[in-house]
């Protein structure tokens, strides 16, 4: 290594005539303009053209985590003016653990430059510049070139068609503001999360202003409706004021953003989820026996008092809600010792799940009649008679807690994952605001009284549901010996299509172009299992799965495994169901909770609107 | 009561099987302890940030075949950084992160020579394989970190203000570094304590 005379002094160090290309290193520099004349006073376009070899890229404004963005000191005749660069939108340059932002290939950063009022038609001047930039593949060299175009002035102004095409190509790649692509940016404490107008999967943010976001491309949670990208903040320091950069959406024109951060707000936001999810909670097959019995016994209790309905309603909150913090309190303590959990925890121990088969069990020979509990933990078939007492209004919200394990409503993933990164305080919180949204409704109807005076009145005909719903509780029970067997001997995927997941082998399937979906599983949940019969079996995906440039990776959580935890935190995640789709050059695509179909092809690029748009990001 | 015995059996459940996981490492920040490590040195011997304990310490990112670094060294620029508070009992690891076969890869007897060559102070540490790089985020050579004798870190990022390859521009620009250190040095608090880095890429 020799530090002999200056590195530029190396570097091939060229005066273009005309606006032929100056070559320094591995990169072709030269002066594009718009126009073969210019008027007096004319303002017009022209740019830099930066020409790479194979391999190289230059960079943009912000190059991103190393680099630097090329610049050009001009050195201008008298009265001619210069605008700095306007900047197509960068594409991301990932050397991992490392993103840059920049161009490889070809680039044209566009300028306007300005004609001398005075000046005469019939003189010509030559502007001249310094550019200067880094270019780098696998190292990186400063380049510096002396570039120059011959302006001619005439009275009358004639383009440069192949010039102006150049340049409006590259004009088209400038992003230009728009305050409509993002709706709003919160910061939950951890990340901003941008929401986006529309289902935009494959959205990518190039932040403006370089140490305040992360570089590397953010994941998107994708909704029915909405998107979020979830930006993490640079490293030392805290919330962003601001989330300025471009946003490149595939199929439309690269636009600018510039949206307040709002710091707080975060924590009422994932109550109203929480509360939201809890709600949900109830119609999920998990919990929907449980209720449908519950009210069979609110039937039961028709004739009693508005008073003592209440008492029953606040006794079925108060089993929910507790049961809920009772599991967020087991989970704050296991994370602070270092394990990673989730929600559905208790399911991945086989005593766990063995106790539930036979509670499930239980709770149906009990709607059987074969025996009867009295006031029991169950709560659900005894006592119909009216003789249930608050106790059993109590645990029958405890039940319906445990019932409630293997199923995820919309909105609990984000709302939980959120709830484990906070203070305990607000975690607790969070989860009594599920809790409270899980015990609403049968709460509200147990204590309408208007409601109450209309029901049917209890009869012989309730034995006959009795016996009805007793089915899920088999079903239930049947399915956790299921859960338990497969906690005995994880079996190996049957289905050729869905190969088993490490990060390596996601990684590897990446970098062959793949694109790449991942289910995030459990045996014992049940939210998934009905994701992946209803839309990740359809022929649609499968087929969209099955091609050469797919790759299907199922990760079961089934059993406790540190890996998969780990990285359903990396997402924001507290459990399954996860599916996270990586595009083929993507970002990680967060899906919701409960699939669809379409929702799944879009994502996959397989839908219609996405087809088209292939290969559209410069 | 034994329905309450399965709630709690729901927590203890959790509690008693913990610790399959290690938890996340934390992002490097000013204000919170930097993480510790141990690398062999341009002398052949091991050396841990822990041994510093007491003492100021600075962590350069370096590859000597980036134009940023060259333009620190060719221009002495970072010699006299090194000589100057190193005289003032201020521990000073330039570390190469290079991953095998890229540029800037060096063994202990390379590095020897390079720090000779150089003129070095400070002492070149070999992080073979990136793990102290990936410790502490880093992405640029050269990448600055100063931790106090407390062992937190004090400042982080660029080397100083002015982004460029150019040789000729140094001295206009303001050094990050020596700005933390002399305020450090005289009891004082720093008043930049993060900026973005800026250089090559660190070789991963």
């Amino acid at each position: 290594m020799r530090y002999h005379g200056r590195v530029k002094a190396s570097l091939a160090l060229a005066l273009a005539l005309g606006a032929a290309p100056a070559r320094a290193g591995m990169v072709d520099a030269s002066l594009v303009s718009s126009r073969a004349a210019v008027r007096p006073g004319e303002v017009f376009d022209a740019g830099l053209r930066l020409k790479m070899r194979g391999g190289w890229h230059v960079y943009w404004k912000n190059p991103g985590d190393a680099g630097l963005a090329p610049r050009l000191a001009w050195s201008l005749p008298p009265g001619w003016s210069a605008e700095p660069f306007a900047w197509p939108a960068p594409r991301r340059i990932e050397t991992p653990p490392l993103t840059d932002f920049g161009y490889d290939g070809e680039v044209l950063l566009p300028l306007r430059l300005t004609a001398p009022s005075d000046a005469r038609a019939g003189e010509s001047a030559r502007l001249t510049a310094t550019a200067d930039w880094l270019e780098c593949r696998d190292v990186c060299v400063p380049g510096r070139a002396r570039v120059s175009l011959l302006a001619r002035v005439a009275a009358d102004s004639r383009p440069d068609e192949a010039g102006t095409a150049a340049i409006d190509a590259a004009r088209a790649q400038v992003p230009l503001p728009d305050s409509e692509a993002a709706e709003g940016a919160l910061w939950d404490g951890a990340r901003v999360r941008l929401r986006l107008r529309g289902r935009v999967p494959l959205a990518e943010f190039f932040p403006e202003e370089p140490g305040v976001f992360e570089n590397a491309r953010s994941p998107v949670s994708v909704g029915p409706a909405e998107t979020e990208l979830l930006l993490s903040s640079a490293a030392g320091v805290g919330s962003p004021a601001r989330a300025a950069g471009v946003l490149l959406r595939p199929g439309r024109a690269p636009v600018e953003i510039d949206v307040p951060v709002r710091a707080g707000g975060a924590a009422a936001r994932f109550l109203l989820l929480a509360f939201a999810g809890g709600l949900l909670l109830n119609l999920m097959p998990c919990v929907f026996p449980v209720l449908a019995v519950k009210a069979l016994g609110l039937l039961a209790r028709g004739g009693q008092s508005p008073a003592v309905a209440r008492r029953h309603a606040a006794a079925y909150a108060l089993g929910v809600i507790l049961s809920c913090e009772l599991l967020a309190a087991a989970l704050l303590v296991a994370r602070s010792a270092g394990a990673a959990l989730g929600w559905g925890f208790p399911l991945q121990s086989p005593w766990l799940v063995a106790a539930l088969a036979a509670l499930f069990a239980a709770a149906g020979l009990n709607l059987l009649g074969v025996f009867e509990f009295g006031t029991s933990i169950v709560g659900t078939g005894a006592g119909l008679s009216a003789r249930e007492g608050l106790a059993g209004s109590f645990f029958s919200g405890v039940f319906a807690m445990i019932a409630a394990a293997p199923c995820t409503a919309p909105f609990m993933g984000a709302a939980l994952g959120w709830a484990l990164t906070r203070p305990a305080p607000e975690a607790l919180a969070i989860f009594g605001s599920l809790g409270a949204g899980a015990a609403a409704p049968y709460a509200l109807l147990t204590s309408w009284p208007a409601l109450l005076k209309r029901l049917p009145r209890p009869g012989k005909w309730m034995v006959r549901i009795k016996q009805v719903f007793s089915v899920p509780m088999f079903a239930t029970a049947a399915w956790l010996v299921w859960v338990l067997w497969r906690l005995a001997s994880p079996a190996a995927s049957p289905d050729a299509l869905w190969r088993s997941w490490s990060p390596e082998a996601v990684a590897s399937a990446r970098a062959e172009g793949r694109t790449v979906l991942v289910d995030f599983t459990a045996a014992w949940c049940l939210t998934c299992q009905v994701n992946e019969r209803t839309a990740l079996a359809t022929a649609e995906v499968r087929a969209a799965l099955a091609r050469p440039d797919a790759a299907a990776f199922r990760a079961d959580w089934t059993a406790r495994d540190a890996r998969i935890a780990g990285e359903l935190s990396r997402y924001g995640r507290d459990g399954v169901p996860l599916y996270v789709v990586h595009p083929r050059g993507g970002p990680a695509v967060l899906l919701p909770e409960l699939l669809t179909e379409r929702l799944v092809l879009d994502a996959l690029g397989a839908g219609p609107e996405q087809k088209t748009e292939g290969g559209k990001t410069p | 009561m034994r329905h309450l015995l399965l709630a709690v059996t729901f927590a203890l459940a959790a509690a008693a099987r913990a610790a399959d996981a290690p938890p996340a490492p934390r992002a490097v920040a000013p204000g919170t302890a930097a993480p510790d490590f141990t690398l062999t040195g341009d002398d052949g011997a091991k050396h841990s940030l822990s041994d510093a304990k007491g003492k100021y310490v600075v962590l350069e990112w370096f590859n000597p075949g980036c134009p940023f670094v060259k333009r620190h060294y060719g221009t002495k620029n970072m010699q006299s950084l090194q000589k100057t508070y190193t005289g003032k009992g201020v521990v000073w690891y330039s570390i190469a992160s290079s991953a095998e076969g890229k540029q800037g890869r060096l063994t202990p007897a390379a590095a020897a020579k390079t720090r000779g060559k150089l003129g070095m102070s400070a002492r070149i540490l070999i992080d073979e394989k990136q793990d102290v790089a990936r410790l502490y985020q880093a992405r640029t050579t050269p990448h600055m970190f100063v931790i106090d004798p407390k062992g937190n870190v004090i400042y982080m990022g660029a080397i100083d203000d002015l982004p460029s390859t150019d040789w000729s521009d140094i001295k206009s620009a303001h050094n990050y570094v020596s700005a933390a250190l002399d305020a450090a040095l005289a009891g004082q608090p720093v008043a930049k304590t993060v900026s973005t880095p800026y250089g090559c890429s660190v070789k991963y």
